[in-house]
């Protein structure tokens, strides 16, 4: 009963459109209403308890690194390296415009700034080169997600307190799976560039490869300084989040000076919203997990499934289509705190590895980024690239299957999550 | 409602755990299924503080954590973060066992708060890649791994070691780098963590002994029949002694491990150990003080006849 | 009043921001550079932090930028998806009331159980009193919400960003 109370509710307050993370509070308050050994103080102790963590506040540290990288000429510079390393290659343009969502992905906590970041000055570029305009807004939103699958990610930062495992160890496994996403990615553009008309000069940039390197020296060197940091643990994955802030703050303002100091204040306030606004599922699932928990829901359902299948590739399977589902109409995070705990029992018990499974749920739901109605991506590219949002829902199918097929090989081979943690971090060794 | 939750933040594989499924088996047992117990071990519950917090509040009946998880609650928690009061476990156990446990636990009730008694964390010891802590000399200049208590911090000042205040979590990768020199904690931290991987000595200080109090919902068991509180004492009394047994084997099978492992173990003489325990209560007696009340502190202390 | 309306929790968000840069990233500078470390430093962030967050859960009401699932509404008359749309933000107001009167409640038990933090000593109430702020401020600003969708039919949100 407590259940149904909690779900159901949940899901009407969904329908009649209260915010995600009021509704999970809401529907959490009446649970606690109706269990007769449970206090309204616990909702309330939760709210505080689910913030009041220093790792959490990478989540806003590194949400503002990315869109002060965004409009700092940083982004730039590391467009010019992907024009003129991957300008002629197949697919062109569309390579490189994917290969610089990549290296902005690893310097951007976020899915948005990636796709604001690389968007705003490519798809244009993309236009002018023959592209359809839908479509290169479907291409930079899909490959926009890389912002999450690639170190440094937020969401990996949520999962990782929701899970209880390691920030880095989970920072280190996304690099793979990242690069595997990218390289689809690239396939599927190659293969539809050959339909499309091709107009200008095939690259943006005269000059070397190195000359560009050169130019973006400060830009390539910030993942160095913030990822090495993390992974020779000389600095806590929210410490490094803030060199990373004041990194891309002395760059943009003080060496490129391409961003007045009078815009941060603003910057700053637009990343504590997002920020705010998403993280208050946080708080509110605090309590949600404590109900759940002391209801012993998750052992139920780990019982359940476990009567049903051994098997972890059947679970797996069955976890990817829950997520892309879910994905469709929850946010990312709201996602990952309810289900986590739901799930993780579960997969504990079948001998899934915690970090593996992490990356599964998260490309799963950087998906989720791209699919309507709620695609968050799918928003960004329309507003940076002047689309209509119709337009690009009905090109994104296609990014999304290649997206999926990806998702795929990454869940069944879990040597590309885990060989890098276990080589470098004798994770699980 | 006659189900007994308990939270805890321990692994299935402690021996808190593992005492805690004696107490859940022996209640029910011997309540005939009246009283049920339902155990959230892992941390699932939220942490030590926020269980507490649970429990006085009544939505869970009873958590375990460290003394020093919980002076936040409760002031006079606060002297059993004073060095070196107790020579070794059986003098520690039948001090918290008699008036000192029960003037602590005098001070939970006026928290809320109802002790079930003293379980065992044990003392701790040092891990050091310098150079062996035989003597009161050997702390100088010590770069150790501190919580970030300032209390702590100025103890280890006063020896002349150099706290950096680090997250449990960071200990590892900063002793890999050199970072600290070393980092104290119970023995089988030292295997959990892995810390032996990457330290040459273990020094057998015994500087802090930590007991996990056990604590229930006052009003809870108040509101227990006289025959269920007598029950729920006497299974508690049996699983605290059941648990310091587990602990203490464990402890000896570690510092088996450890010796294999390639570490060298000392000792530090007793006179050393009498000199650091002077020094750092020393430097902290005010704060202390201030902390649990001159009342509080002197009865403490009388009680265990320092 | 009008000034105070609109910059009352921004000026709060970007000095707790701030803040938290500030802290963290000197007590980084203080390890490496001094061998030392802020002992208060990670407290004061997270402390911060929740400030932060609280005040910027009540500013993003009045940026309508809480994520909503919009797929049901948008296939509402006009009429019927302003009245739906309502009921939600009356659901969010009841909530924060709610909210507000708990965080008096868990402020009041913290200050009488004697509850500090534990690096800077001061009360945990000064910590939880976050949500009673928070609340009051979100009460206010639904109220005003729900005025501009009764009386003038405004339903438009802000964008609804993901991260
Ligand atoms: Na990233
Ligand atoms: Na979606």
């Amino acid at each position: 009963m407590t259940t149904a109370i909690l779900f159901g509710s949940f899901a009407l307050l969904l329908i009649i459109g209260v915010p995600i993370g009021i509704a999970l509070g809401a529907a959490s308050l009446l649970a606690i209403a109706y269990v007769p050994f449970l206090n309204f103080d616990l909702y309330a102790l939760g709210l505080v308890s689910g913030i009041n963590s220093f790792t959490l506040i990478a989540v806003v540290l590194f949400t503002l690194a990315g869109s002060l990288m965004a409009q700092g000429g940083i982004s730039r510079r590391l467009i010019a390296v992907a024009d003129r390393a991957f300008g002629r290659s197949p697919g062109d343009l569309g390579t490189v415009t994917i290969m610089a969502c990549l290296f902005f992905a690893a310097i951007s906590g976020t899915g948005s700034a990636t796709v604001a970041a690389i968007g705003l000055a490519m798809i244009p570029a993309l236009v002018e080169r023959g592209y359809d305009r839908a479509y290169a807004g479907a291409m930079v939103a899909s490959a926009g997600g890389l912002g999450v699958m690639i170190p440094p990610s937020v969401v990996m930062i949520v999962y990782a307190v929701a899970a209880g495992v390691s920030v880095t160890a989970l920072f280190m496994a996304g690099i793979v799976p990242g690069i595997v996403i990218a390289l689809t990615l690239i396939v599927y553009n190659i293969t539809q560039r050959r339909k499309m008309a091709h107009k200008g000069e095939a690259v943006l940039h005269e000059g070397s490869v190195w000359a560009a390197l050169n130019q973006a020296k400060l830009a390539l060197l910030m993942p160095v300084v913030v990822l090495g940091g993390i992974y020779s643990g000389i600095v806590t994955p929210t410490e490094s989040s803030a060199v990373a802030v004041v990194y891309a703050l002395i760059v943009s303002v003080f060496v490129y000076k391409e961003l007045p100091l009078r815009d941060i204040p603003k910057m700053m306030l637009d990343s504590a919203l997002l920020v705010s606004a998403v993280l208050v599922i946080i708080g509110a699932s605090v309590a949600f997990g404590r109900i759940i928990a002391l209801e012993q829901i998750p052992t139920q359902l780990a019982e359940f499934v476990l009567s049903m299948t051994q098997s972890r590739y059947v679970v797996l399977l069955a976890t990817i289509v829950l997520l892309l589902i879910v994905g469709t109409f929850l946010e990312t995070l709201a996602a990952i705190v309810i289900l986590t705990p739901v799930l993780l029992p579960i997969t504990l018990e079948l001998g899934i590895d915690p970090v593996h499974f992490g990356i599964v749920m998260i490309v799963a739901l950087a998906i989720g980024f791209v699919t309507p109605p709620l695609g968050a991506n799918l928003f960004m590219a329309a507003q940076v690239g002047q689309i209509p949002f119709d337009k690009i829902a009905r090109r994104i199918f296609p990014w999304v299957v290649t997206m999926v097929v990806a998702l795929l090989i990454i869940a069944f081979v879990p040597w590309l999550s885990l060989v890098l943690p276990q080589v470098f971090l004798d994770y699980g060794g | 409602d006659t189900t007994i939750r308990i939270g805890h933040a321990t692994p299935e594989s402690s021996p808190i755990h593992e005492a805690l499924v004696y107490f859940e088996e022996q209640i029910e047992a011997r309540s005939d299924g009246a009283m049920q117990v339902e155990l959230f071990p892992g941390g699932q519950l939220g942490s030590v503080r926020e269980m507490t917090d649970l429990v006085q509040s009544g939505n869970i009946t009873m958590t375990t954590g460290a003394s020093v998880h919980l002076s936040s609650s409760v002031d006079e928690l606060a002297v059993l973060d004073q060095f070196l009061l107790f020579e070794n476990e059986e003098q520690a156990r039948a001090l918290l066992d008699g008036e000192a446990g029960q003037a602590i636990a005098a001070a939970m009730e006026g928290r809320g708060l109802k002790s079930m008694g003293f379980m065992e964390l044990g003392f701790r010891s040092f891990t050091n890649s310098r150079a062996p802590l035989d003597s009161y000399e050997a702390f100088e200049g010590l770069r150790m791994r501190s919580a970030d208590n300032p209390i702590a911090i100025k103890a280890w000042r006063s020896v002349g070691a150099v706290p950096v205040p680090l997250a449990w979590g960071e200990i590892y990768s900063s002793l890999q780098q050199g970072l600290i020199d070393g980092q104290e904690s119970a023995l089988s931290s030292m295997i959990i963590e892995r810390f032996f991987e990457v330290q040459d000595y273990v020094s057998l200080t015994g500087h802090i002994y930590w007991p996990e109090l056990w604590l229930a919902n006052l009003d809870w068991f108040e509101g227990l029949s006289a025959d269920e509180q007598a029950l729920v004492t006497e299974v508690a009394r049996e699983t605290v002694e059941l648990q310091r047994d587990l602990t203490a084997k464990a402890n000896a099978a570690t510092l088996d491990e450890l010796k294999a492992a390639g570490l060298e173990v000392n000792e530090l003489p007793t006179e050393d150990k009498q000199r650091l325990g002077a020094t750092m209560n020393g430097a902290i007696e005010a704060d202390i003080r201030a902390k649990v009340g001159d009342a509080f502190y002197d009865t403490f202390m009388a009680a265990i006849g320092k | 009043m009008r000034m105070l309306e609109k910059w009352f929790e921004p000026v709060v968000i970007v000095t707790m921001l701030g803040a938290i840069i500030v802290l963290v990233f000197a007590d980084v500078i203080a390890r490496f550079a001094f061998s030392t470390s802020i002992a208060v430093a990670n407290e004061l962030a997270r402390f911060c932090f929740v400030y932060m967050i609280y005040f910027g859960v009540s500013y993003a009401i009045r940026e309508r930028r809480h994520m909503r699932v919009t797929a049901v509404l948008d296939l509402l008359p006009e009429a019927l998806r302003r009245w739906v749309f309502a009921l939600a933000e009356l659901v969010f107001l009841v909530y924060s009331v709610m909210v507000c009167w708990l965080g008096v409640v868990i402020t009041q038990q913290a200050f009488e159980r004697g509850k500090i933090l534990s690096s800077t000593e001061w009360p945990l109430g000064v910590l939880y009193a976050a949500i009673i702020l928070s609340g009051a401020l979100s009460s206010a600003r639904l109220v005003h919400s729900l005025w501009r969708v009764v009386m003038r039919g405004d339903t438009r949100l802000g964008p609804q960003l993901d991260i």
